[in-house]
């Protein structure tokens, strides 16, 4: 990185950040401390939501998720305008109604205080261990710009995110997000608009998806009722929905962004906005990694875009075989070069049977280099099993930092840190305000002062930050980080959506029932997870069903039961 | 047996969204629908014509 990028990097991060501590400074209240100060228009909650969701990670990894699988990962989010849409109309109501600080006071108003400890608990563990990995993706492009250790840059990384949550809050969150979001915008734009102008002069739009779809990178839509496909058209609407539902809708990272709305209807705008932004938003962050791929095609890419395990090969296997399985690769990638080449000619002199061997030949190379890759790999693990997780996540940061000019270097490493800032402020301002409302005032000091409380906040906020450093010091060992945050999510959001499903639409069902059903679906869960290979997105919907279908069953045996022992009492 | 307290009954839902072209509600969650469906044609469209 060149003094211009610092400065850019250095000067939007500062200035967001002494911007929003200066503008909420000295708030001791607890309600405007957890919730903001309730004026919230629907565009900044809009983008508040957007932002708490879009981590480091969505713009880190995401492009690399299209550079190895193509499109077919936005189908994941085919379910969120249908979830937001049962979010807006019937959960933000009550919620607003009720005026609660987290989503789990709902539980306990409806139920009891054991069921609203069990979704608290359900909601600190998934998202504690979540936010290790939102901590990670920072960590990874300050370890690949600057070559330092990845766990000294996790660490200082996740404390400077500490510091900056612990002295804002959640009104500092809503504050600065509009302009992190703006930071990440710029930077996403401006580097969907290089990787274009970098692609060879002849190709045409047409060509670029055409070769992009030749290499099944242009499958965005997969309508197979295989439940083992991870990501089709049918896992994707209903098991996205129950997955999108429970995250919007109970995760209180994002309930408590739109509960600061100054109004119900700004609320509303602001969840329906996301519903029609967000999958337009992940289909070019996708496409971008398509681009890079089609780009990386033409020139050649090195044989692994994590430099470090390229250095680590050679100090603990040999700089000859490393240098050997490269020469491999570069020669292979050159043949089919040569082949795109002169498919392209062919394409364009309308010589469909040549264009047609030609690709052929190319593919064939392609998937050679990628033997290549996978054997070297191999022998790579064969040294330390540890370093097998794939270097999808350093695709983007590698061409960043290889093809990029300075000053957009520094804009897009500004952008991921933006992206980090923002979900990770909120994540732990949630952690930090569910733990002081459903379990320090709940039960350990119920007549705490507001002050008390906000102090109190402070430390559970940095607690949490501490447990997530923790995780994402072994955050290396997932296979990719977007879908290991969907995976982990899974587990455990659809017990969470089964408690709030029950709560809402199933008045008969009381606390006892309710809790000991979410209780065995979620070991029922975890028990499929660990035997089954069915895609993690039905998950969610199998959480959530077995938790309804088992309390209905159970409050029946218990009205029984209760019916009798009233009969013999009498 | 305690008797599990029910949810209050939700109050008709504000029909004014303060936007100029949909008035209620209803309207807005359509036009969400209907934006979805027409991208899931596009990337449909997409995926058949270059894969």
């Amino acid at each position: 990185m060149s003094a211009l990028d610092f400065v850019i990097l250095i000067g939007s991060m500062l200035g967001i950040a002494i911007y929003g501590i200066w503008r909420t400074r000295g708030r001791r209240e607890l309600n405007t401390y957890l919730k903001g100060d309730s004026k919230t228009a629907w565009f900044a909650i809009g983008l508040s939501v957007m932002a708490t969701q879009a981590s480091a990670i969505t713009f880190l990894s995401t492009p690399g998720q299209g550079y190895l699988g193509g499109l077919g990962f936005v189908q994941i989010y085919f379910g969120l305008p249908i979830a937001l849409i049962i979010i807006a109309a019937v959960f933000l109501p009550i919620f607003r109604r009720l005026n609660v600080y987290t989503a789990y006071e709902f539980l306990g108003w409806r139920f009891d205080t054991k069921t609203r400890l069990l979704g608290a608990v359900l909601f600190l563990l998934q998202r504690g261990l979540g936010a290790g990995l939102t901590i990670y993706a920072p960590s990874i492009v300050l370890a690949t710009v600057f070559g330092w250790p990845l766990n000294l840059t996790i660490i200082s990384s996740g404390l400077v995110v500490i510091i900056y949550t612990v002295m804002g809050g959640s009104s500092a969150v809503t504050l600065t997000q509009k302009y992190q979001l703006a930071v990440i915008f710029a930077g996403m734009v401006t580097a969907f608009c290089l990787v274009v102008m970098k692609l060879p002069a002849g190709l045409t739009f047409t060509d670029t998806f055409a070769l992009a779809g030749g290499f099944q990178k242009i499958n965005a839509v997969n309508f197979s009722t295989n439940i083992h496909e991870r990501y089709t058209f049918w896992s994707g609407l209903v098991g996205g929905t129950f997955l999108m539902l429970a995250y919007f809708g109970t995760d209180q990272s994002q309930v408590q962004r739109y509960l600061s709305g100054a109004s119900l209807r700004e609320g509303r705008l602001g969840l329906m906005f996301n519903a029609v932004c967000k999958i337009p938003m992940q289909f070019c962050i996708l496409l971008l990694g398509v681009l890079i791929f089609v780009f990386y095609l033409f020139e050649q890419p090195p044989l692994f875009f994590n430099a470090t395990l390229s250095q680590y090969f050679a100090e603990h296997r040999s700089d000859q075989q490393l240098h050997a399985y490269e020469m491999d690769f570069n020669s292979i990638h050159t043949q089919a070069n040569r082949q795109l080449e002169d498919w392209l000619k062919a394409r364009h002199g309308g010589d469909r049977s040549a264009a047609t061997a030609a690709f052929a030949a190319a593919l064939s190379a392609h998937k050679q280099g990628e033997k290549i890759r996978e054997e070297a790999a191999k022998a790579l693990s064969a040294v330390n099993s540890r370093t097998t997780a794939t270097d999808a996540d350093y695709v983007f940061i590698t061409f960043i930092l290889q093809q990029l000019p300075h000053g957009v270097i520094g804009l897009l490493v500004a952008a991921f840190f933006a992206a980090a800032l923002s979900s990770k402020a909120a994540e732990l301002n949630a952690l930090g305000s569910c733990t002081t409302v459903d379990f320090y005032r709940q039960i350990i000091k119920r007549d705490a002062t507001d002050t008390h409380c906000v102090a109190v906040s402070k430390w559970f906020t940095a607690f949490w930050g501490l447990v997530a450093i923790s995780f994402a010091l072994y955050a290396h060992l997932v296979e990719n980080l977007i879908q290991a945050v969907n995976i982990l999510g899974s587990i455990f959001y659809g017990v969470m959506l089964g408690l709030f499903v029950v709560a809402f639409f199933i008045r008969r069902v009381g606390g006892t029932a309710v809790f000991w059903s979410a209780l065995v679906s979620q070991t029922l869960v975890f028990v499929l997870y660990f035997t089954l290979t069915i895609s993690y997105l039905w998950y969610p919907l199998i959480g959530c069903a077995a938790c309804v279908i088992l309390s209905i069953v159970l409050q029946t045996f218990l009205n029984g039961a209760g019916e009798k022992s009233e009969m013999r009492e009498t | 047996m305690k008797r599990p307290r029910a949810v209050k009954s939700i109050a008709p839902e504000a029909d004014d969204t303060g936007l100029p072209w949909l008035r209620t509600w209803k309207g807005v969650y359509l036009v969400v629908i209907l934006h979805f469906v027409l991208w899931v044609t596009l990337l449909v469209a997409l995926t058949d014509f270059f894969s």
